[in-house]
């Protein structure tokens, strides 16, 4: 899978968290999810069980500590499908 | 020392909150191993108290440490004392609370004791600044982000640090008074 497809995958999952479609269009790895994203904390939970759920993958709380914007959560859900 | 951080929740989202809060992988990745078999008890609106809780700790203890931003609910472990007061303690700092709650919303706040402290109610940016400007009958008011996105504010060229949280129509500044 493409850096673009991982990317995409990773846009479809945060789409229902996100009011702003200008602006989850835009996203790239540097992309905050709650500074630039608007993503309140509680929905930042959401979207990394439907993480666990779409890779099947489990995110143990401390990897969850850094998950905070788009190129960490790649970066983690590329570690644990590898 | 004074403490700042502050968490609203705005309760006419209580449902869909209450439906998340049902979830016992999201409990696990919220709340500590001691707080869950707590919370087992406890009804909903405890759970999202709770949540304002950490969000409040966590807030003042980012700023006291300046630390990059995390994400890791679970190592927060929060104490209810009674319907007003708790502790949320994370590493080795217990910071004491103070939550008020009504119909509308539940709004938690770090009980800094003897060191006044105000909460503004604002609709936008420039809405808080013109709030902050009448408060302290100030000429200028800047409202600035560091890099670690810690929020303080300039009165008159004065830093002071502020706490800001917003959930559904709420949006709430608290910063002391002094």
């Amino acid at each position: 899978m493409s850096k673009n497809d991982k990317l995409n995958r990773l846009k479809d999952i945060i789409k229902p968290y996100v009011e702003d479609t200008q602006k989850l269009n835009n996203i790239d790895e540097s992309t905050k999810f709650i500074d630039d994203l608007a993503i309140n904390s509680a929905h930042l939970v959401d979207i990394i069980l439907d993480v666990e759920d779409v890779y099947d993958i489990r995110i143990e709380n401390e990897e969850m500590e850094n998950m905070l914007d788009v190129g960490t959560a790649l970066q983690i859900i590329e570690s644990k499908t590898q | 020392m004074i403490f700042i951080g502050n968490d609203v929740i705005d309760l006419s989202f209580q449902d869909q909150l209450f439906r998340q809060f049902k979830n016992s992988r999201l409990n696990q990745k919220i709340f500590s191993a001691q707080e869950l078999a707590i919370i087992v008890k406890e009804d909903n609106l405890t759970l999202l108290r709770r949540w304002t809780m950490k969000e409040a700790g966590y807030k003042a203890y980012q700023r006291l440490y300046e630390l990059q931003p995390k994400f890791n609910p679970a190592s927060i472990h929060t104490e209810i004392r009674d319907l007003y007061s708790g502790f949320a303690t994370i590493g080795d700092h217990r910071f004491k609370l103070k939550t008020e709650q009504n119909d509308d919303l539940i709004y938690t706040y770090i009980d800094n004791h003897q060191y006044p402290q105000i909460t503004l109610g604002y609709r936008s940016r420039e809405d808080l600044i013109k709030k902050l400007s009448d408060y302290f009958s100030a000429r200028t008011v800047y409202i600035s982000k560091d890099s670690l996105n810690i929020p303080s504010i300039l009165i008159d060229n004065k830093s002071k640090p502020i706490s800001l949280t917003s959930h559904g129509s709420f949006q709430l500044a608290m910063f002391p008074l002094y």
